[in-house]
């Protein structure tokens, strides 16, 4: 069985194609969505999802989230003594996703689709695919985000003749897709993104408005990383709230003091201004790209959760000259595209008529030196091989000689982005092949760059004269002491204690339970503290049906006190 | 693979009509599996786009003879209108009551503009955007054409494009993306008198920050190259900086008539000045008026030569060669 998985920066899901349609997973809260959180408790447990996000403001030191904007650096982090590399944190929830789809599947999954985001490089994508293994699945393709909800959306939708354009602000990353539909082929026609910008950052910005307007009441010590933490969900809190209301206030506990700042959707417009510009650019790229015109466009389709935000929708209002399509779940889009693409992969017989084809949203290329008319050399001139908006999956050759007399080799180093200098695209990794000695020009070798559906690149490079050839496929040597390492990584994550799959609701009610207490002062917080001992007397009192009760009537208590949680 | 092959691979015989041709492209993509047979989807791709350049190319000469037979009326520069025909012409249809319209009974001759493009209502707003930022347009095409040395012309032209590009409908990315060409290619044509307006361009639509890429369009990097030599020009204008002096003589529009002794204050510190622009920024050196260069630098050179001959005379080897040649034509007559 393969399932779709969209792996996000805030939230992750899970859908199976069956019975002829796409269908979300709920997990075994019945949700469908699992926040991308992992926490370690004090016995070493293992909590994943919305327990583990509930734990993030008091247990800091041993909660991760949005570890999705880490993914392909070597940075570590650290859960109570241990510390996970950002791949092994998305192999857990993974790995929980997998045990949730396998709960309700009744079978057993084997195989994935992975969403990743268009704008997503090489590195990044080796590491998601790696944390697929190292979750025990095998992946069989991953699929760019916007691609993904393109499927979703366009599945439904017949006889659009005109392209749409998807516009996905996720919780971390931002992506453009403009797509073209006929005859069941629905065909990617230009990508462009920003993998730096999502609702986390507007999350920051209000931090830091808050910051600005408490002045010398800030609280300024903090050793343990908590206050960011406290503060980054009094920001998420206050920026949902302004979604559906003109005014909100972020309001946080710090050392027993309680801190609010109000905030109004105006300031707020003018405080993201910034981050709203930056939207422009990645559009009118992809435009441009494919030499189409708003006026062109069917639909400006709009996916990932920060999209629900009224300035957003404005600004893509204002921006296109009219109202945005809404008809897709924002959060769900993605997980049921990549739904469908797992159906793709198996052959199922109600997807025979449907092909997609992506292209590959950067340039590819090669460093090269140039001799200039007065004999000197011109170094560090990038040299595009596969041209940004190539339909994958590509295959170009280029040829290069060698430059000075009796050279001994050509090393190819292999770069992705945009800038004619080499210095400020990406570094991917660098072949080298012996070349036999001629005069300069006299050596010449055929770079071929292959590039697969999942967006991971193959370099061929060949001697002409000697047919010596050499290979990259894995790049750095790093990344081969992590593949080396991958089945052992792998037993260590295995080996982790996870929390009981039945007790998962109680653990999230006591751990939302404890942050709002923690959150609160005076009265407030001693009701909280009793609810929670109450809670406790009845679970230890280990009778299933009241503890049921309980939860819900927690849930529905601390639904009173702070809002309907979210996800 | 060549247009025939292609044709050949898709199974058809030429045609103009794109629709047959991704019809025929996706029947032959369902019956292969890209991911385990690359060669043969490679095959199919670039027979499908190549077919698909042919098509437009057909669309695109009918297009241009087309428009030769049919003069639209134009409200704004007639440079811009061809570079962005289609929208445009599908806004002037609309307020033209459709001159082509005895063309649609044959569909095969319908002409671009023509073609119904979505609901009207979207047509008549970017119409509107377009009348707005048209007045702004006139209005630095006027600038640039008047007396560039003329302060009210260049505080104008300033508020001209600061008006264009603080305009509501700028938020619109059709029309955003036409004034953008429009506006860098007007710019960079009428360089040095658009220079006032240069930064105010370039930071609104951030040319610097693309300067680098790969693909840019060809007026972007001498107008960011313009940029740079500007704000270093105003830089030595600033009475503060150490070349100030040496740079307001180098400076001057005209060839200037100086004085042996006020050549004699300026010459090394307008000598230093040339070296310091050669090597940072060359650029800087080709602004500059070319008399008053080709002056300085003969004023320079006369200095230099100076230097190898020292003031004090003819050197001593020297007089010892005369003295040799004077010694052997008197032993020539002895």
């Amino acid at each position: 069985m393969i399932v779709g998985i969209d792996l996000g920066t805030t939230n992750s899901a899970v859908a199976v194609w069956r019975d002829g349609q796409a269908q979300l997973i709920p997990n075994s809260l019945g949700h469908l969505l699992t926040p991308s959180a992992v926490s370690i408790d004090e016995k070493g447990g293992l909590l994943v999802g919305l327990t583990a996000r509930e734990r993030q403001p008091t247990h800091p030191e041993n909660t991760a989230t949005a570890f999705k904007r880490l993914m392909g650096t070597k940075r570590a982090l650290k859960l109570g003594k241990q510390s996970y590399a950002p791949e092994e944190l998305s192999a857990l929830v993974l790995a929980s996703l997998k045990r949730d789809a396998e709960a309700f599947l009744g079978a057993a999954v084997t195989s994935v689709v992975i969403t990743v985001p268009a704008y997503f490089n090489d590195k990044q994508r080796r590491a998601t695919r790696r944390a697929g293994e190292l979750a025990g699945l095998k992946v069989e393709r991953l699929i760019n985000e916007p691609t993904a909800a393109a499927l979703a959306f366009g599945i439904h939708e017949h006889g659009l003749n005109e392209p749409f354009l998807v516009f996905d602000l996720g919780g971390g990353t931002f992506d453009i897709s403009l797509v073209e539909m006929f005859d069941g082929v629905i065909e990617v026609r230009a990508s462009a993104g920003d993998n730096r910008l999502g609702g986390e950052d507007f999350n920051e910005a209000l931090v830091d408005f808050a910051r600005k307007r408490l002045g010398a009441a800030f609280p300024s010590v903090d050793r343990s990383g908590r206050l960011a933490e406290v503060m980054r969900d009094a920001a998420e809190r206050a920026r949902r709230a302004l979604s559906e209301i003109d005014e909100a206030s972020i309001r946080f506990v710090w050392d027993g003091e309680e801190h609010t700042v109000a905030i109004d959707a105006e300031t707020f417009a003018q405080l993201v201004e910034p981050l709203i510009v930056r939207l422009r650019e990645p559009v009118l790229r992809s435009l441009r790209d494919s030499s189409t015109k708003v006026a062109d466009l069917s639909e400006i389709v709009l996916v990932g959760g920060a999209t629900r935000m009224p300035v957003v929708r404005k600004a893509v209002t204002r921006m296109f000259g009219r109202f945005p399509n809404t008809k897709v779940h924002p959060d769900h889009a993605v997980a049921l595209g990549a739904a469908i693409q797992a159906g793709l992969k198996e052959r199922n017989l109600d997807l025979q008529e449907v092909r997609l084809t992506d292209v590959c949203p950067f340039t590819l290329g090669v460093e090269t030196t140039e001799r200039e008319s007065a004999g000197s050399f011109r170094k560090g001139i990038f040299s595009p091989i596969i041209e940004r908006n190539t339909v994958i999956p590509a295959s170009r050759t280029r040829s290069y000689y060698s430059l000075e007399d009796n050279q001994k080799a050509i090393v190819m180093r292999i770069f992705q982005g945009e800038a004619r200098k080499v210095a400020d695209n990406i570094l991917l990794g660098e072949v080298r092949v012996d070349i036999p000695r001629r005069p300069a020009g006299g050596a010449g070798v055929d770079c071929r760059f292959t590039y697969d559906t999942s967006g991971l690149l193959e370099v061929d490079v060949t001697v002409r004269e000697t047919e010596v050839a050499a290979q990259l496929v894995i790049f750095d040597e790093e990344d081969v002491a992590l593949v080396n390492s991958l089945d052992a990584r792998r037993a260590a994550l295995a080996a982790l204690k996870i929390h009981p799959r039945d007790q998962e609701a109680n653990a999230a009610a006591l751990a939302r339970a404890e942050r709002v207490y923690e959150g609160r002062v005076g009265n407030v917080r001693s009701y909280v503290g009793d609810l929670i001992s109450n809670f406790e007397n009845v679970l230890a009192a280990q009778e299933p049906r009241a503890i049921e009760a309980a939860c819900q009537q927690l849930n529905a208590l601390l639904d009173q006190i702070e809002g309907e949680s979210f996800l | 693979m060549n247009t025939a092959q292609a044709w050949h691979l898709l199974g058809l015989a030429p045609t103009e009509d794109e629709a047959v041709v991704k019809r025929a492209y996706a029947a032959r993509l369902k019956l292969i599996d890209p991911d385990s047979e690359l060669d043969e989807f490679l095959e199919l791709r670039s027979a499908f786009e190549l077919a698909r350049v042919a098509c437009r190319r057909v669309a695109r000469s009918r297009t241009a003879k087309a428009n030769k037979s049919i003069r639209l009326p134009s409200p704004e520069d007639e440079t811009t209108v061809d570079k962005v025909l289609p929208a445009e012409a599908t806004s002037q249809a609309s307020n033209v009551s459709r001159p082509a319209s005895q063309d649609i009974s044959n569909p095969t001759e319908i002409h671009p503009w023509v073609v119904a493009r979505g609901p009207e209502r979207k047509v008549r707003a970017a119409s509107a955007g377009r009348k707005e930022t048209s007045v702004f347009r006139r209005e630095i095409q006027l600038c640039l054409a008047g007396a560039s040395k003329d302060p009210s012309a260049q505080i104008n032209l300033i508020e001209a494009v600061r008006g264009l590009l603080s305009s509501t409908h700028m938020e619109e990315l059709d029309l955003a993306a036409e004034v953008e060409d429009w506006l860098g290619n007007t710019l960079s044509l009428s360089i040095p008198r658009s220079d006032p307006a240069i930064p105010l361009a370039i930071s609104h639509f951030g040319w610097d920050r693309q300067a680098g890429r790969l693909t840019q369009a060809r007026w972007l990097p001498r107008l960011v190259a313009r940029a740079e030599v500007l704000s270093r020009l105003s830089e030595l204008a600033d009475p503060s900086n150490k070349w100030h002096a040496a740079f307001q003589r180098l400076n001057e529009p005209a060839a200037p008539q100086l004085s042996f002794v006020e050549v004699v204050r300026f010459r090394s510190g307008v000598a230093q000045l040339l070296d310091v622009l050669r090597t940072h920024d060359a650029a800087v050196i080709g602004w500059l008026n070319p008399d008053t260069l080709e002056y300085w630098k003969s004023a320079i050179g006369r200095r230099a030569l100076a230097t190898l001959a020292p003031a004090d005379g003819i050197s001593w080897y020297a007089w010892l060669v005369i003295g040799w040649v004077l010694l052997n034509i008197v032993r020539l007559f002895l």
